[in-house]
């Protein structure tokens, strides 16, 4: 992305000035408060909205109305309300949808769907129809639609939100191993510390950006943006400023090894 | 939250092993076959039919009386304005026909799950345009139903009470801008399925797989109904000649 611009149509502002490229393999996370613009960056990335000022690439070319179509085959995206994106009235023909238009013959399309309905834990939801599943179901399934597809980059616009406590886990569980390019918006930085290694701050322009560690430690940039740290890292913060040498962990087992190792028994 | 069911019985009936194919075929010829009868007997031989392949199907009775109690005030209506016209024997025959129209369809439409019935319609060339109109209808009547029932409980849960009456103005206005909102949410919400539509490759088409296999089973239940609707047609222009 390379100095984009976007207003929506009441002309207000959502992004500008946004410069940025997310490499092959990396697990990006987008944070930023409410209507910090992170939805659209990511509708941009997926070619369902063009930029008034600027050029979005995808795979080294430059999107287009034209090529979106095209493009947009290998770019997933998931959708914050999981009732947007299961059309179909059945789990199984919602999950082949994207295989068949992709164009796999009936043999490779069931194959595709079974394996996607395996990564999400889904097998023998197959006749179930989406307004008898909980949301965290239906969230899965949604994410079992996309994967079907084989995406080489997958756009998340905040996966975890409304989920419970055991739906996050199962989520992040099946969003880590599900592909290698991640790009996840979201303001729950907890989530974000888990799963991304780099992170950007957008707040309508890119504040910041870096490995997730380092923007975690700049707890005045965070509050400006209405961020927090994870919890994680603030214990481990405010253990440092009282003398302890301690290095800073993102995830809980990073915490519970770098304590195992300072602590006696 | 409570929803209407209408695939409820679908799974449990005898019927359901059916090509959904087989029993529309089998179904729609049997109706048009009904609708033709003009005597008496072939119609109270058709209607016992009906009732006969509904009490195999195993779909519960108060089912299939609350489904027809839905049709009962058409048929009713149409008998009655018959017997003006043309007195007691040819209203009563419209009655049966109708009847026995209603109940056959509600055969198809209750043993077989509405997906499978849009599926069969599509091998069976309906316009692809009116059944993926059905099919987000379908879809999307839950979700619509849902959102609506959300914003009733919070009307409620902020102690509004009125609307139960046409004279009440301001609860009138309240539901009034209720139902807008619904219409600009269902809008955003049809903006935003179609964005996901296009994240997934759609193009225009919806395609889908089907593994609907006509069997022996199929053959034999359509050519069985097939058979004995001609056959009762046949009696009908019989008694008439």
């Amino acid at each position: 992305m390379e100095d984009v611009l976007f207003r929506y149509e009441d002309d207000t502002l959502a992004l500008k000035e946004v410069t940025l490229s997310i490499e092959k393999g990396e697990k990006v996370a987008i944070l930023g408060p409410n209507g910090a613009g992170k939805s659209t960056l990511l509708k941009l990335a997926a070619g369902l909205l063009f930029p008034d000022e600027g050029c979005v690439k995808l795979f080294g070319k430059k999107l287009a109305k034209k090529n979106a179509q095209n493009l947009r085959k290998k770019v997933g995206m998931l959708f914050q309300d999981p009732d947007d994106q299961i059309f179909m009235p059945k789990v199984w023909d919602d999950v082949a949808f994207g295989p068949i238009n992709l164009g796999y013959n009936e043999k490779e399309v069931r194959g595709l769907v079974q394996d996607a309905l395996k990564v999400t834990g889904l097998e023998g939801f197959e006749d179930r129809v989406p307004h008898h599943l909980s949301y965290g179901e239906k969230k899965r399934v949604a994410i079992a639609g996309i994967l079907a597809m084989k995406p080489e980059i997958l756009l998340l616009d905040e996966p975890t939100s409304n989920l419970d406590p055991k739906g996050r886990i199962e989520l992040m569980d099946i969003i880590k191993k599900s592909c290698e390019t991640l790009v996840i918006a979201t303001h729950d930085v907890n989530i974000a510390a888990q799963i991304a290694e780099r992170g950007i701050v957008l707040n309508k322009k890119v504040v910041a950006s870096g490995p997730i560690k380092r923007l975690f430690l700049d707890g005045e940039m965070l509050e400006q943006n209405n961020l927090d740290a994870p919890e994680n890292t603030k214990l481990f913060l405010s253990m440092r400023e009282s003398g302890y040498d301690l290095s800073l962990p993102l995830s809980t087992e990073d915490a519970v090894s770098e304590l195992k190792k300072k602590l006696p028994r | 939250m409570r929803h209407v069911t209408i695939d409820r019985y679908a799974s449990h009936s005898s019927f359901y092993r059916l090509d959904p194919r087989a029993k529309i075929i089998a179904i729609i010829f049997s109706v048009i076959v009904v609708a033709l009868l003009t005597d008496l007997l072939p119609l109270l031989i058709s209607l016992m039919l009906g009732i006969l392949l509904l009490l195999m199907s195993n779909i519960p009775i108060r089912h299939i009386f609350k489904r027809y109690a839905i049709a009962l005030p058409f048929l009713s209506f149409a008998s009655i304005s018959l017997y003006f016209y043309s007195g007691l024997l040819p209203s009563f025959a419209m009655f049966i026909r109708i009847s026995t129209c209603v109940l056959l369809l509600i055969l198809l439409s209750s043993t077989t799950p509405f997906f499978d019935l849009l599926k069969a319609s599509q091998h069976l060339k309906v316009p692809k345009l009116i059944l993926v109109l059905c099919m987000f209808l379908y879809r999307y009547i839950f979700v619509f139903t849902e959102e609506y029932q959300r914003m009733r409980i919070a009307r409620s849960a902020r102690a509004f009470s009125g609307g139960k009456h046409l004279l009440d103005k301001r609860g009138m206005q309240t539901i009034s801008s209720a139902c807008g909102m619904l219409l600009v949410r269902a809008y955003q919400r049809g903006i935003r399925i179609y964005d996901a539509l296009l994240c997934r490759g759609y193009d225009g088409e919806i395609r889908t797989l089907t593994s609907l296999r006509f069997k022996a089973f199929d053959y034999a239940f359509c050519a069985n109904l097939m058979m004995f609707s001609s056959f009762v047609l046949y009696v009908d222009r019989m008694v008439i000649v």
